[in-house]
């Protein structure tokens, strides 16, 4: 077995487990149309920067791949603002409209959230990532996660409690 | 544990249920990655590097040249997107037309003229916004301007109708310049490197840096200002610094129409291509760091060509457009986030709040770093530096509970006050056009934006053939 295939058997190997966690984060950012293509790209990426990766922390790298390939996706194909925001920063957390779907007051709250504190409250709730998890997949500090998440739950209920006022 | 936080965990659980299963993947994603070409991705925060006043020795290029031609005789101007992309105008124009009737079943929004709006119709210049020159050329000249070493080479993996030329590194880990060559041509400049000081970021490990490219809400370095004097240009100096930049890479703009903003951790310069003498909604910018160098930089590869003075509905009759997102259009910064409320309204991008685009956005950042910093100390347990905090109980009657489905809603808004103004719009084939329209306040302060042009100066597509074309593209999974 030459290096090359025993590179590969042990990427399909590492990686493969991973594919029903990655299909999930995708679908609820984007387009169910667009998943499999997404997924596609953020396995190619991983495969280039495989040897930089330790062992065990696979997946929380594999949800920034994602996170970057779903905003930039996003800036792809959203109208309105393409010009204005195209060049800055654009969140690649779960949109207000899918959870319009059944909780229209939670939608209003969210998206009045910022980027960054929907991006960590749906890695901890949606994605069930532990802190030390988040920090590697958003590239902060524990600190700084523990401090957006909690903040970000503090806004939510904020927001919500305006909303129902 | 936290009672209240649990439960709001789980009502944010609830309402994403379906979407909690995603489709299963083939494990071919896995094992034919290796074969498979890894996108270019570009972190667009982070590009710009100029190698000092080598840029003034590019002459001014394309951007901002004004052309007049014959208006049409017949036939309308151009068939409109009704979206703000550039790109594959039909295309996303279809997906705006199926995400409009989805966000349309939940709430109705009713416009009515107010009392306080102009009857009086009027008439109003067009401008189209044509490439100028050839990607590979353009290409070229920045990269001069810009201090990038190489020659132009095509991006592969696009679409060859819209042509991607990357002077310098292709895989973003250093310096490099790229043009796309599709609606305004917009380009940008990167160099990693020169992102910030290794002193004022946070300790990354290796295995989460596999790029430079990554978005900032998505991760990346985190200064610390504190840590490193900054020696970022102040205000005046950025000015001067910018308009010489803008000014090498072909756009022309008065030192004090560029906006300086001054945070801890970088300094950014905008100005906006301004036609007529009003502000639109095409940008460039540049940002330094806290080391004195330019992070990023982009603009575009336009002129603006004028196509015609146009009859133009009343401010009153045009608020009926509101409800119609074939006539959006994108205004300049003035109305900056009623664009992005609207555009969020249309395509449930989730954009508006975005610090970047909110001009209060520094200083409320600031306070909030302040307010973080001084939770932290109050929330974190002596000794741990990295353990995890507890969360301040939340009040019980903040959390709302979850409510029943809710039926269709009306809402009527009545707009008072309107203000003439041009708006950037796309065609069909993603060329760019600037078409006098009005900025109209809501009663909560923000801006939408529609067009002015009377009926059939342009064409609006047809969303019924919109929404046709959506329904039978052909998908990967197809």
């Amino acid at each position: 077995m030459t290096d090359a295939t025993t590179d590969d058997t042990r990427f399909a190997a590492v990686y493969s487990r991973h594919l029903p966690a990655i299909s999930s984060y995708l679908s609820r950012r984007i387009d169910r149309r667009f998943v499999e293509d997404l997924a596609a790209d953020v396995f190619a990426v991983a495969w280039t920067k495989r040897a930089a990766v330790a062992e065990g922390e696979e997946l929380p790298w594999l949800y920034r791949i994602a996170a970057n390939l779903v905003a930039n996706h996003r800036r792809r194909q959203a109208t309105g603002m393409w010009l204005v925001n195209a060049l800055r920063s654009t969140d690649s957390a779960p949109s207000a409209e899918d959870i319009a779907v059944t909780d229209l007051t939670l939608a209003h709250a969210w998206r009045r959230l910022r980027p960054g504190e929907r991006e960590v409250l749906a890695l901890a709730v949606l994605e069930d990532l532990a802190p030390e998890a988040i920090a590697r997949s958003l590239g902060i500090s524990v600190n700084a996660v523990s401090i957006r998440l909690h903040r970000a739950k503090r806004s939510l209920a904020a927001l919500l409690n305006d909303t129902k006022d | 544990m936290n009672t209240n936080s649990d439960h709001l965990s789980t009502r944010l659980r609830d309402s994403l249920a379906a979407h909690e299963q995603g489709p299963e993947l083939s494990p071919e994603l896995v094992t034919g990655a290796s074969n498979r070409r890894a996108p270019q991705m570009v972190n667009r925060q982070r590009r710009g590097y100029v190698a000092g006043g080598a840029t003034l020795a590019v002459a001014a290029v394309t951007v901002g040249a004004l052309i007049v031609s014959a208006p049409t005789s017949a036939g309308p101007l151009f068939t409109a997107s009704g979206t703000g992309n550039s790109n594959l105008g039909l295309s996303r124009a279809a997906d705006s037309a199926a995400t409009d009737l989805m966000v349309r079943d939940q709430i109705n929004y009713q416009y009515e003229p107010g009392s306080g709006l102009s009857a009086a119709p009027g008439k109003g210049l067009a401008y189209q916004l044509k490439l100028a020159g050839s990607a590979e050329l353009r290409a070229q000249e920045l990269a001069t301007a810009l201090g990038v070493a190489g020659e132009p080479a095509q991006a592969g993996n696009v679409d060859p109708a819209y042509p991607t030329y990357t002077v310098g590194s292709a895989d973003g880990t250093s310096e490099s310049v790229i043009v796309t060559w599709s609606g305004t041509g917009s380009w940008w400049y990167s160099n990693p490197g020169e992102i910030l000081p290794t002193s004022a970021c946070e300790a990354l490990p290796t295995p989460i840096t596999p790029d430079a490219r990554i978005a900032p809400e998505a991760g990346g370095c985190t200064p610390d200002p504190s840590q490193t004097p900054s020696s970022a240009p102040d205000e005046e100096k950025a000015q001067s610094l910018a308009q010489e930049l803008f000014a090498a890479t072909g756009f022309d703009v008065p030192t004090e129409d560029i906006r300086i903003t001054v945070d801890p951790g970088q300094t950014l310069a905008e100005a906006y291509l301004t036609v007529g003498g009003i502000e639109t909604a095409l940008s460039w910018g540049i940002s330094w760091s806290t080391t004195g160098e330019i992070v990023w930089a982009y603009g575009h590869s336009i002129e603006v060509v004028e196509r015609g003075n146009f009859s133009t509905v009343s401010a009153s009759d045009a608020v009926k457009r509101l409800a119609d997102w074939r006539w959006f259009g994108a205004g300049g910064p003035e109305f900056a986030s009623g664009v992005a409320r609207l555009a969020n309204d249309v395509v449930g991008n989730s954009t508006f709040g975005n610090s970047m685009s909110d001009p209060d956005a520094t200083e409320q950042d600031t306070a909030e770093q302040e307010a973080a910093k001084k939770e932290s100390e109050l929330t974190q347990p002596t000794g741990s530096p990295n353990a995890y905090p507890t969360d301040t109980p939340l009040p019980e009657e903040n959390i709302s509970p979850a409510p029943a489905p809710e039926e269709s809603e009306t809402v009527v808004v009545t707009i008072d006050r309107a203000q003439e103004t041009l708006l950037l719009m796309w065609d069909l084939e993603g060329n760019g056009w600037l078409v006098p329209g009005y900025a109209m306040q809501h009663p909560e302060g923000w801006w939408n934006t529609v067009a002015s042009l009377e009926e059939g100066v342009i064409a609006l597509p047809d969303p019924d053939e919109l929404l046709k074309i959506k329904n039978t593209r052909v998908t990967p999974q197809d």
